[in-house]
């Protein structure tokens, strides 16, 4: 089993090396020891992306990071990318290089650990252990980190249960493998046992998270909370607790606790681009305009020269200010900003798609500012461009979709969404956005949760069970915002649970939502008579309690 | 941040003053650490007369810097802000990488450092903590031995039993005394601290599972002095 001296000389031989550094100094005592080492190819990068174009050229058998690397990328944000990217194999070696003990910082997700930490100062002999030691791991383990690089779950899973039967050192190794291969695949529950079997011998930290997020997977949201309320407790540093604690705030439907538990991940590590974007979704859920604004104009600064980098972080921004003028006093000076997103974008954009997207949203917030002939003009103007655009993609269509509601041409939205629907038939994320801009399912799968939905309601409203059946439709407005059916039952369970059980003002608010997506209905609508009952029934409530809270 | 509340009583925090230098001195003597290792390398081939200088050189750097990690460490261990970092370690590599880090010491004193470990044993600890406790006690056993160190490792009922013996005169009786005396602290009127074994106690406390608790011991032989540190 022990592996020689000479044996370790010839693996050295063959290995290609990266070292990243800012000091050229640093950068020339560990080329020089792992030259030492028999090593033949060491190159050097100074800052991540002089690192990760020589990776995109070389596939390194060994990179060795710095952490701090001046104002420039730090060697996580360096990691995350190569892994995005598929640059980095999982049968390299990423050592990341501390001038800290590691728990002075913070970590983010799992799966973007490096192999190993080596704290400064180190000697040459320290560094050569730590090698070594690496490097006899990834051999003992080659053939199933090769698996899982070729995407061969299956086959990873069972080598690590292969190895698992030797019951040498590696054994926990393969467990936690074994543990998010099962996660990747879905397969929740094995993956739960895996976890489970390790902290019955030991309390760690990675397995308590791989477990809480099979419970999360698995809809056991209770238990869950409980486990991560633990972690949190017990001063754990990786900020994937806190990602997964606002993901089980959200499903359970409190969308203001999961913003504030992001908001906290974020203040001690705000350059996480993923999770910004996780941040600005929920702000805009919870219509806190002023910080999804502020996440993604960070999100756009974040994104320069990486991977994430594209139009669509421009257009966000620009959609987030539009929502934002609905809501905004003076909509009128904020144009002002929408123009000066796409100003700086074009400069980058130069395509016509681009433009012509990008113009649609103009218009989208021109008429949020209650100029109607100039958004009407736009708009006409854009209608013409899109008829002689090479293949308008699905999100470009969305907004024109967006732009006609905004201007109250609700009519040629409607046409818009069902030419969508028939022509994005089979892409399930496209008809996914086309019913959420729709106020009546479109999709074939969205017509068949309609009818689900509808079903378990009836019966929640049989039982009495208005609380669940407020619950019920607020999780499928979600999904649905604008679905007039949904908006109608979550109005009616709104007004029996208050008749019942009493007034508050946060149900008051709720309704009101609900109530203010309905307002377009027309007389003619087969809706209109019960949401006309609706509305007269909410208005008694409110007055009522106005009053009572006034005496 | 009411470090810098102008309304505050003006007084200077000065544990946490003592704590950010520390932090500074440690970083640049990380670098004196990493230039005086190539300085050695590169000069040692010209002078060999000169090793034992450099070694003694060395050595000092390295039990400053030890020191102050022990000054970081407990000032945090005080604020409630160090956590410990629990991950499976192989025993063999991990102190083989220990004596590593003190070689130039042991060769200069001719000291012949054996480790006996299972190669297959693994053990759950936080490795920058417990490294620290291993090195300090290395640093140690090489001012005191006569020619050998001897590290075994084993699985003790559960728990994790390193010891590390020299072949010296033994620890003195007073410091055992006051190991074995619970209400231990430390002393600053015997000019020896003691600082190290009193934090490397501290660190092995913090070592919990299954309401065990870790603890270190020292006792002495015909042989010379043993040194247990015990995690479960």
């Amino acid at each position: 089993m022990a592996i020689t001296k000479l044996e370790l000389l010839k693996f050295y031989k063959s290995k290609t090396v990266l070292i990243i550094d800012d000091y050229p100094d640093m950068r020339g005592s560990i080329r020089r020891m792992i030259e030492n080492f028999g090593v033949r190819q060491v190159d050097t990068a100074s800052n991540g992306e002089e690192a990760i174009k020589k990776c995109e050229e070389m596939a390194y058998d060994i990179i060795l990071a710095d952490y701090n690397l001046g104002d420039n990328k730090n060697g996580q944000q360096i990691l995350e990318e190569l892994r995005f990217k598929n640059l980095l194999k999982n049968t390299s070696v990423y050592m990341m290089i501390t001038a800290e003990t590691t728990k002075d910082m913070v970590f983010g997700a799992l799966e973007y650990q490096p192999d190993d930490y080596l704290t400064k100062p180190f000697t040459q002999a320290v560094l050569e252990k730590r090698l070594d030691r690496l490097i006899v791991e990834k051999e003992a383990l080659y053939e199933i980190n090769n698996a899982i690089d070729a995407n061969n779950l299956d086959k990873a899973i069972a080598l690590c249960q292969q190895r698992i039967n030797f019951h040498d050192k590696y054994e926990h190794r393969c467990y936690r493998i074994m543990g998010s291969c099962l996660y990747k695949k879905q397969l929740y529950g094995k993956a739960k046992q895996v976890y489970q079997h390790i902290l019955g011998d030991r309390d760690l930290e990675w397995a308590n998270i791989g477990l809480g997020k099979s419970m999360i997977a698995l809809e056991e949201l209770d238990d869950a909370e409980v486990l991560f309320s633990k972690l949190i407790d017990s001063g754990s540093l990786c900020l994937e607790v806190y990602d997964c604690m606002a993901d089980i705030s959200n499903r359970k439907g409190d969308a203001e606790t999961a913003q504030k538990l992001l908001e906290q991940a974020i203040a001690l590590s705000p350059n996480a681009i993923l999770r910004q974007q996780a941040l600005a979704e929920i702000s805009e859920e919870n219509h806190n305009w002023e910080q999804a604004e502020k996440s993604r104009r960070k999100i756009i600064k974040l994104g320069n020269n990486s991977v994430y980098e594209s139009p669509e972080l421009h257009f966000n921004l620009a959609r987030t200010i539009t929502a934002e003028m609905e809501y905004n006093e003076a909509p009128k000076d904020r144009i002002k900003d929408v123009d000066e997103v796409f100003r700086k974008m074009k400069r980058k954009y130069k395509d016509d798609n681009t433009a012509l997207q990008a113009d649609i949203i103009s218009a989208n917030a021109v008429a949020k500012t209650g100029d109607n002939e100039r958004s009407k003009a736009i708009a006409e103007e854009v209608e013409k461009r899109i008829d002689s655009a090479v293949s308008p993609s699905a999100k470009l269509m969305l907004d024109m979709v967006e732009t006609y509601n905004a201007m109250g041409s609700r009519d040629k939205a409607k046409e818009l969404l069902k030419k969508l629907a028939k022509t994005y038939e089979d892409n399930e994320e496209v008809s996914e956005a086309i019913d959420r801009l729709s106020d009546e399912p479109l999709s074939a799968k969205g017509k068949q949760k309609a009818v689900e939905l509808n079903n378990a309601g009836k019966k929640l409203f049989t039982d009495k069970e208005y609380g669940k059946a407020i619950s019920l439709f607020s999780q499928a407005l979600k999904h649905y915002p604008n679905n007039m059916g949904l908006n109608l039952n979550l109005m009616l369970a709104l007004v029996r649970e208050m008749t019942g059980s009493g007034v508050t003002s946060a149900m008051l608010d709720r309704c009101s939502v609900a109530k203010e997506k309905l307002s377009h209905l027309s007389e003619d609508n087969p809706l209109f008579d019960r949401y006309k009952v609706l509305g007269d029934h909410y208005a008694k409530l409110r007055t009522n309690f106005q009053d009572q809270s006034a005496n | 941040m009411s470090s810098t509340d102008p309304d505050s009583t003006g007084a200077i925090d000065f544990s946490m003053l003592l704590a950010s230098s520390v932090h500074d001195i440690k970083n640049s003597l990380g670098m004196l650490l990493t230039s005086l290792d190539e300085v050695i390398d590169i000069s040692v081939e010209d002078r060999p007369e000169q090793r034992k200088n450099y070694s003694i050189l060395r050595g000092e750097a390295s039990r400053i810097n030890n020191a102050l990690i022990y000054l970081l460490g407990l000032y945090r261990l005080q604020n409630d802000q160090l956590n410990i970092n629990l991950s499976e370690i192989y025993i063999a590599d991990f102190l083989e990488e220990q004596v590593a880090s003190q070689q130039l010491l042991f060769d200069v004193n001719r000291i012949e450092v054996t480790v006996d470990c299972d190669e297959n044993l693994t053990g759950f600890f936080d490795e920058n903590l417990i490294a620290g406790v291993v090195n300090n006690i290395l640093v140690n056993c090489a001012k005191y031995t006569r020619d050998s160190i001897v590290i075994r490792a084993s699985e003790q009922e559960l728990a994790l039993q390193i010891s590390i013996n020299d072949n010296g005169e033994g620890y003195p009786q007073e410091l055992l005394d006051k190991l074995s005396n619970s209400s231990r602290g430390i002393d600053f009127t015997s000019g020896s601290t003691n600082l190290g074994l009193f934090f490397s106690q501290q660190i092995a406390a913090l070592h919990r599972c299954r309401g065990e608790q870790g603890f270190i011991a020292l006792s002495n032989s015909e042989l010379g002095g043993c040194f247990t540190l015990n995690l479960p």
